[in-house]
């Protein structure tokens, strides 16, 4: 309405007086005028002279400024879509996907405006938060807890810290373990195996582990027959493991996620044939990849990256391709990670997302691990109004204190309920948790990283280790 | 209270009149504040006075509307971002829409439709119409977007320049 204002008809106002500005409703004015009527004497030619003549119907007129514009001119310009209001442009946009957006930002002035003026689409802090199974978001986390967050897709929180008793009443009549010896696997599928006697499990998550064929196999029989849905591993792969993801495709389940490190550059193809087959078996598949020493180098491809962790371009489309998969979520945990690398990897995801719509992405990178590139995306346009973002409460509850779990070397079996749909039967989840760093361990260094700080997800190293 | 059998006449811009049953108009924002609110006699209500584009030929096509849909629910449900989706449209409305295929100008009675819906303010109708267009130019090119949309640009060549500018970190 913006090109229009409204005027009065200038014949019938001048005769009726009505001023210009204020007039009265047309009914209002018939109305009384046919009382008139009725109470004059038609008849009579003095009373039939003083009757006023009803006056035409009060028109309203719309004035164009131009006067020239012909009627079909005025139309066309009426419904081109750059003269629409406001309300009608962005529920329009409310429809539109974040990529037809932005081509319609270099459509016009309006729609470019009426595109800026929605919230926040490519924003790292808000865009995580309305992340569904078709969206591309891009995600700084704040800390590696966060980071937690978003490949669990649910809230940490420290009261979840299991109790000391919960692991001793499971253990009870195991093999005593022996605290500090070598063998941890063994004691790892110690626990696989006490886990398995508890017949409401719906998901395991094994961390911190080194991964071994031997124990793939062990978890590959343990896990046969039952009823898993999810199994996550957090493993790292040496040069001198070799393990053979493929053993893990016998894994009745729905959902894998893997957790691995890379301590060596050269590419682990069981990983491109674990995937070929997983993709028709699982339907969501989680991987995390940590390299420490490799880097995005700008002037690098970012394909290289795929390549140097076993899979390509190639294998990653086909694993698209899978008959049940319908989520991966990759989180690349790279310390000298790059703009530009940044840049190509969500490129590329866009490009598959193009021609898979169904299958969702995210990149997840660390804010810690990569600041600069986390300053540098701040920069980047992110074509919204800005919305105030809400910090999750990360907060330790001073309770914490009363369980410095986090010194000693004990390890725990959690078991905590899922929260699901009440129609099925409850389920419950079991985690199995190494805390503590191994500072009193023979032939063990202490898990630090470059800077002395302690890491929690550095492995012990063997230092001088027996053979 | 709206009575079902009173009637409701709104003239076009173009002169034509077409009585109405109250039931149908009840969608409509603007009529019913028409109705209540000026105090019109013999609820004729002027569609000119503000809804400027609505013809005759486009008055007809949402009376069509209104007469399909007479019985939803009222008032029109909000939706939530999350919730929104622009492939859920009515198969009844759809066929609705296909219709103006055959018209020689299809994309121009939508329009008119839009802006109808707009100044009228039936929430149904515009939802539906702008999922329609937004269906159109979903996963379409920047030239084939203005060319379905029959958009001049008017940006200058350095706002253009800026604006791709901006654009090129997140385009494929």
């Amino acid at each position: 309405m913006k090109y229009f204002h409204y005027i009065l008809d200038s014949d019938s106002d001048d005769d009726i007086g009505w001023s210009k500005t204020k007039d009265l409703p047309q009914s209002r004015h018939s109305r009384s005028i046919r009382q008139l009527e009725t109470i004059a004497d038609v008849n009579q030619p003095s009373t039939s002279s003083a009757i006023f003549v009803e006056p035409p119907a009060k028109r309203i007129k719309l004035e164009q400024r131009d006067e020239e514009e012909s009627e079909e001119e005025k139309t066309k310009r009426r419904r081109n879509i750059a003269n629409w209001p406001e309300d009608i442009l962005k529920m329009l946009i409310q429809y539109i996907p974040i990529d037809g957006r932005i081509k319609l930002r270099c459509m016009c002035r309006s729609l470019r405006d009426a595109v800026d003026a929605q919230p926040m689409m490519l924003n790292h802090e808000v865009d995580i938060r309305r992340l569904d199974e078709t969206e591309i978001g891009l995600f700084v986390a704040q800390d590696e807890k966060e980071g937690q967050f978003v490949i669990a897709n649910k809230k940490f929180t420290w009261n979840e810290r299991p109790l000391l008793r919960t692991f001793r009443e499971m253990r009870r009549g195991v093999v005593e373990w022996t605290r500090h010896h070598r063998n941890r696997m063994g004691r790892i599928k110690t626990a696989v195996r006490a886990m398995f006697k508890l017949s409401q499990l719906h998901k395991i998550t094994i961390s911190q582990v080194n991964l071994s064929n031997s124990f793939l196999r062990d978890i590959n029989r343990v896990l046969s027959g039952q009823q898993i849905h999810s199994l996550c591993l957090e493993c790292q792969l040496y040069e001198y493991d070799r393990p053979d993801l493929t053993l893990l495709n016998n894994v009745h389940g729905q959902s894998i996620s893997i957790a691995v490190r890379l301590k060596d550059r050269e590419p682990l193809p069981q990983i491109e044939r674990f995937l070929a087959d997983a993709k028709d078996k699982f339907s969501q598949i989680v991987i995390e990849v940590r390299q420490d020493s490799w880097k995005f180098h700008s002037t690098m491809h970012y394909r290289k990256s795929y390549e140097d962790y076993g899979f390509n371009n190639a294998a990653l489309i086909k694993l698209m391709e899978g008959k049940t998969l319908n989520f991966i979520r990759f989180k690349f945990v790279c310390r000298f990670v790059r703009k530009d690398g940044i840049m190509g990897i969500i490129k590329f995801l866009r490009g598959l997302r193009s021609e898979l719509p169904s299958r969702g992405f995210c990149v997840v990178i660390y804010r810690e691990e990569a600041k600069g590139v986390y300053d540098s995306i701040k920069k980047l346009p992110h074509f919204g109004k800005v919305i105030p973002y809400t910090p999750f409460d990360m907060e330790m509850p001073a309770r914490y204190e009363r369980f410095p779990c986090h010194n000693t070397d004990e390890e725990y079996l959690e078991v905590r309920p899922v929260r699901q749909e009440e129609s099925k039967p409850p389920l419950s989840e079991v985690r199995y948790w190494r805390k503590g760093n191994d500072d009193h361990v023979p032939y063990f260094v202490k898990r630090v990283d470059s800077n002395g700080r302690w890491d929690p997800f550095e492995q012990p190293r063997w230092k001088n280790r027996p053979i | 209270r709206i009575y079902p059998l009173m009637r409701v006449t709104l003239t076009t811009s173009d002169g034509a009149s077409v009585t109405v049953s109250r039931q149908l108009t009840k969608h409509s924002g603007f009529i019913e504040k028409a109705i209540t609110d000026m105090a019109v006699d013999d609820n004729a209500v002027p569609l000119s006075a503000v809804a400027v584009d609505v013809d005759d030929a486009t008055l007809k096509l949402v009376i069509e509307w209104l007469t399909e849909h007479r019985d939803d629910a009222l008032p029109y449900p909000e939706k939530t971002d999350e919730e929104r989706r622009a492939d859920d449209i009515p198969a009844w409305d759809q066929a609705f829409v296909q219709k103006w295929d055959t018209k020689e100008d299809q994309q121009q009675t939508l329009y008119a439709v839009i802006t109808a819906a707009d100044k009228l303010d039936i929430k149904g109708l515009l939802d539906m119409t702008c999922k329609t267009l937004a269906n159109k130019i979903n996963g379409k090119t920047v030239e084939e977007m203005r060319e379905i949309l029959q958009l001049e640009c008017d940006f200058t060549e350095e706002e253009l320049a800026e604006i791709r500018k901006e654009n090129a970190w997140c385009e494929n």
